[in-house]
């Protein structure tokens, strides 16, 4: 484990230490750092944060890692830590606080494509980052966006121009392995109309002391794209996760994104989609499995803001040991969106009576002619489909055991891409085998 | 099980009630005049709020938490209104010459 | 011949009518047609010169008027104090219009209480005439509790519950004639800072029902209270406590009404039950204020072994509503059901749901909810299920549906789930629609209007709520919805 540097905390003295870069980035930098000091550590006492409590969150973080020089990187540590890394277009690697390594097939760059450091990104082409960057994720929405966007550094810019087709996958995997660090990372996808890509971003460390990551997604999907969103967070023990997602859909846009949660202490994972134009399509899928004292918050939000869109969430959960998982859900149909068809699925299984779930699927609707629905539920591994299944000669704890397969089979499912599938069936049988 | 002690005597008026921290945990010590003093868990089983910011009902034998208004009996920790619906704990108490005394797990 | 009802629409009333004969059912129909029925106003009838405004003052004086114990005027000036420091809800309906300094906290239209309703001055009869509440008294009502204003102007127990020993009277009596049962359990269920409009009503309630049935006494007749609002700017704070000792029966009806006025009147109600071991309580409302009024109530039930309580509440009136009957289930085995059906028309916010907290294990509790929203309305479900450590087995579902008649209508749905049990079973389900083409298409096609095919459709959707009321109820809530699915009305 790589010891975080001496600087701890955020002001303006450890901004100023940060390495410059281009202008419009440094007077978000500046404005972002003024929202972070004004902004107060979201309060239980507000609906959106009802369910965790930061008010004890000790911010004496180190505000930069340094991902360390290419010689003493370790790149086949990384890539074993992250697992199986199937065949990619393009794999970028942030090591702690920065970009330490980023490879783009040959080929995609003479079409247009765009895959790289962010801040390089916003130094090469200001055009395409500067009205995209924190467009669909303002700094000011929270202490912590706010944070993120004064002291980010690194991140991955995805620009994929019109009526390019990227068959094969991009990655980013961002690596933690600096203790008592914070890290920013932020994902920003541009993509043309008419376009299609798959990204994945996966985001690993080894147990730390403590670390925070408080990571942004924006995600600008132009009209008629194909885009499809992976993101596995798999951070170790001791890592705090705070990340915001948010989508736009252009016009028949065809959106499809997938959140795993597996790691951190606690997790708190926010993913939206804002349907914007007409004929849009938003697949939303989540799986996560908590266990030991692990917390999750998962919020999801299906804006409906144009008419004749579709959107479909199913989030599944299972908790173990004393793990606690909130899901909250939100379906905005917005006055002007009718003929909207949008659904809304929650469902949980806990496996041990020290857990606890809640799950607040909430639909707000202001058009008439929809047809919305949402459905929750929490509840234990069903004692007649064990009873069936010792019945049939099967032991009890395998008998769980396929039944808890059984109830992810159905998210499993609808997830595209296999190697994707196959790491998100293991990390269940990892967490089906372990302890707590 | 041992005897820490809290605070003295003087430390808590007549009718009120002070928050201390007890090996890591919150405690509520309430004096309730000629019927002595008590201690609770300070933290309402409904709400997470500090008891010891709500009032005393010192005929009642009673504490009431400031956020929802559930008051708990100062002698068995059992909710007396709802919508709290669990108990707080209980510590046992003793004034050793002005002494508050109060018994917690080790 | 049915004591609630009246269309949502405000537009269309005449002057106040001076008759105060009744009314038959047909004529009843008519004036329904015409617009909100129960938009007559009676003359002025207080005792004493109301004052605006609310203060401790205020508070003595209500306390003092009533010659109560000091135990409970404290206990009012405390729970004054709690809605003094207490904000407004941030959630749930815009409330920023109520003007606490606007309002009338106390208005006594009678010097007492009648047993005879020949014996209350001219014009407050009529309006219970009117409303047919005498009438319906005879044909199946086991009491009758009638509140004018502040309080119970008339009461009444059939004999043969009263020998019983079946308590049922004014709330104000209850503390009077009953002071150890009541200060035994008044505000053990809502706590007097339980919410700010909870701390409201324990400052200023005044009037309401109290019950008690003793242990394996069933009563087969429903026991009624009427709420009427005359006054403009009215505040009407009744307070209601039932205990149904072991192994009893109730079924509890409330109705309610009151005149158009252009400025605001508030309602907010305190309702507290006790379900002992293996008692049954259903309470039955049908919420029917004019669209001028704001119906903030807190309703709370405890039940304990084996014990079912039931809410049924239809909230098809007020300008704003924010309700959510609860249950506590704290023994072993309680049942709890609540039944919702709303409704919302123009400038109207109808905020309604249920609450179920499972405490004791094998407890079990159903929440059904029907909302309609049109003409601009806005419907909400608001429901918590929560499970505490220690409810093994506990099971509970929950579905709501939605219909939106036009584009200008909204449903919101806000349900929370908290499960702290793994042997907990809980499940969530929701749609929101429109009324479907083909359907209205087929009915059409059958020679149905096509205001009627609405009015059939609606009244199919909310079938599960009314087959659970009296009769008389479900077939003039049926009435209603025909009526607000007409185009002249809509």
């Amino acid at each position: 484990m790589e010891p975080a540097t001496k600087v701890q905390g955020f002001d303006e003295e450890a901004l100023s230490a940060l390495s410059s870069s281009t202008l419009f980035v440094e007077a978000l930098r500046k404005q972002a750092l003024e929202e972070f000091l004004a902004l107060p550590i979201p309060s239980q006492e507000t609906e959106e944060w009802r369910y965790t409590d930061l008010s004890d969150l000790d911010l004496s973080f180190a505000p930069f890692a340094p991902g360390g020089d290419a010689e003493s990187l370790n790149r086949g540590k990384i890539l074993q830590a992250a697992g199986v890394v199937g065949e990619r277009a393009g794999l970028q690697i942030q090591r702690n606080s920065e970009v330490v390594s980023t490879q783009l097939t040959e080929g995609l760059g003479a079409k247009g494509v765009i895959f790289g450091d962010l801040d390089r990104a916003a130094e090469e082409h200001p055009e395409l980052v500067e009205p995209h960057l924190h467009a669909l994720v303002p700094t000011s929405r929270t202490k912590f966006t706010a944070l993120h966007g004064a002291f980010r550094t690194g991140g991955t810019f995805l620009y994929v121009p019109p009526a390019v087709t990227v068959e094969l996958p991009l990655q980013t995997l961002t690596y933690l392995d600096a203790d008592g660090a914070a890290v920013f990372p932020h994902t920003l996808i541009v993509v043309g109309q008419d376009a299609e890509v798959t990204f994945i971003d996966r985001y690993v460390s080894p147990a730390l002391s403590r670390a925070l990551s408080v990571g942004i997604t924006e995600i600008h999907a132009g009209a008629a794209s194909r885009v499809r969103y992976v993101s596995i967070q798999e951070w170790g023990d001791g890592v705090t996760h705070l990340g915001v997602q948010r989508a736009r859909t252009g016009r028949d846009t065809e959106l499809r994104t997938v959140a795993i949660g597996f790691g951190a202490s606690l997790a708190r994972a926010e993913a939206e989609t804002e349907l914007a134009e007409p004929g849009g399509f938003s697949e939303m899928l989540g799986v996560f499995f908590a266990d030991g004292t692990q917390h999750f918050d998962h919020r999801s939000l299906q804006d409906h803001v144009a008419p004749n869109c579709k959107s479909d969430l199913l989030y599944k959960g299972a908790l173990k040991g004393e793990s606690r998982a909130v899901y909250s859900g939100w379906v905005h149909v917005r006055p002007d969106a009718q003929k909207t068809d949008a659904m809304q699925t929650s469902r949980n299984i806990v496996l041990s009576d020290r857990a606890k779930a809640d799950a607040i699927p909430n639909l707000e609707i202001e058009a008439n002619d929809v047809r919305c629905g949402h459905a929750a539920s929490v509840g234990p591994v069903e004692e007649e489909q064990v009873f069936y299944l010792q019945s049939r000669g099967i032991r009890r704890d395998e008998a769980e055991r396929l039944i808890v397969f059984g109830f992810f089979q159905e998210v499993l499912d609808r997830i595209t891409l296999e190697e994707v599938r196959d790491s998100v069936s293991h990390a269940i049988e990892q967490e089906l085998a372990g302890e707590g | 099980m041992g005897l820490v002690k809290v605070c003295t005597a003087a430390d808590v008026p007549e009718g009120e009630v002070r928050r201390f921290q007890v090996n890591g945990r919150e405690v509520a010590v309430v004096n309730l005049g000629q019927e002595g003093f008590r201690a609770v868990d300070a933290i309402c089983s409904h709400a997470h709020y500090f008891l010891d910011e709500g009032e005393v009902d010192v005929d009642l034998e009673t504490i009431e938490c400031p956020k929802h208004g559930s008051t708990f009996d100062l002698n068995s920790g059992k909710p007396r209104t709802l919508p709290a619906t669990l108990p707080v704990q209980v510590f046992p108490v003793k004034n050793e010459s002005d002494d508050i005394l109060i018994e917690v797990e080790e | 011949m049915a004591v609630f009802g009246g269309t949502l629409r405000v537009s269309g009333n005449g002057p106040p009518r001076e008759t105060n004969v009744a009314v038959s059912q047909e004529e009843h129909l008519k004036e329904l047609s015409k617009g909100y029925r129960f938009d007559w106003k009676d003359a002025d009838h207080s005792v004493f010169t109301p004052k605006r405004g609310l203060s401790a003052a205020v508070v003595e004086e209500i306390s003092s008027l009533k010659g109560e114990p000091d135990w409970m005027r404290k206990f009012r000036l405390k729970a004054l104090k709690h809605f003094e420091a207490r904000p407004m809800p941030w959630w749930g309906a815009d409330l920023s219009d109520i003007d606490f300094e606007n309002i009338y906290y106390f208005i006594r239209s009678t010097e007492k209480q009648a047993k005879n309703w020949e014996d209350l001055p001219e014009d407050i009869r009529g309006t219970w005439d009117k409303l047919g509440i005498p009438e319906a008294e005879k044909k199946y009502l086991g009491g009758v509790s009638a509140q004018y204003e502040s309080e119970v102007v008339y009461h009444k127990i059939k004999d043969e519950l009263d020998q019983m020993g079946v308590l049922f009277t004014d709330m104000d009596s209850a503390l009077r004639d009953h002071p150890d049962i009541v200060k035994e359990y008044f505000g053990t269920i809502i706590p007097p800072n339980d919410n700010k409009f909870a701390s409201l009503n324990s400052a200023v309630w005044s009037g309401g029902s109290f019950i008690y049935v003793p242990p394996g006494v069933h009563v087969d007749i429903p026991l009624q209270a009427y709420f009427r609002i005359n006054a403009e700017n009215m505040g009407q704070f009744e307070r209601t406590l039932i205990i149904a000792d072991e192994g009893s029966y109730v079924h509890y009806v409330e109705g309610c009404s009151a005149p158009i006025y252009t400025s605001d009147s508030l309602h907010s109600a305190v309702v507290e039950i006790i379900v002992k071991k293996g008692a049954r309580v259903r309470y039955t409302t049908i919420q029917n204020w004019s669209t001028n009024v704001y119906n903030l109530v807190t309703k709370r039930a405890a039940a304990y072994e084996d014990a079912v309580m039931e809410w049924i509440d239809g909230n098809i009136g007020s300008k704003v509503t924010m309700k959510y009957p609860s249950i506590y289930l704290l023994g072993k085995g309680a049942r709890g059901e609540v039944l919702s059906v709303a409704y919302a028309g123009k400038g109207m916010h109808t905020d309604a749901g249920g609450k179920a907290v499972h405490v004791a294990p094998y407890t079990t509790s159903i929440i059904t909810s029907k909302s309609v929203s049109k003409d601009g309305g806005r419907t909400g479900y608001r429901g918590l299920i929560r499970v505490e450590p220690g409810a093994h087995h506990a099971k509970s579902n929950v579905r709501c549906d939605a219909l939106i008649l036009d584009e200008d209508s909204r449903s919101d749905t806000y349900p929370y789930i908290e499960v702290e049990e793994e042997t907990a079973a809980l499940g969530h389900e929701a749609t929101v629609s429109k009324v479907g083409d083909d359907q209205l298409f087929y009915l059409m096609s059958r020679g149905l209007s096509e205001p009627a095919a609405t009015a059939m459709i609606v009244n199919g959707f909310i079938e599960p709520i009314t087959r659970e009321l009296p009769m008389e109820y479900a077939v003039e809530l049926n009435r209603l919805i025909e009526l607000q699915m007409e185009g002249s009305v809509g």
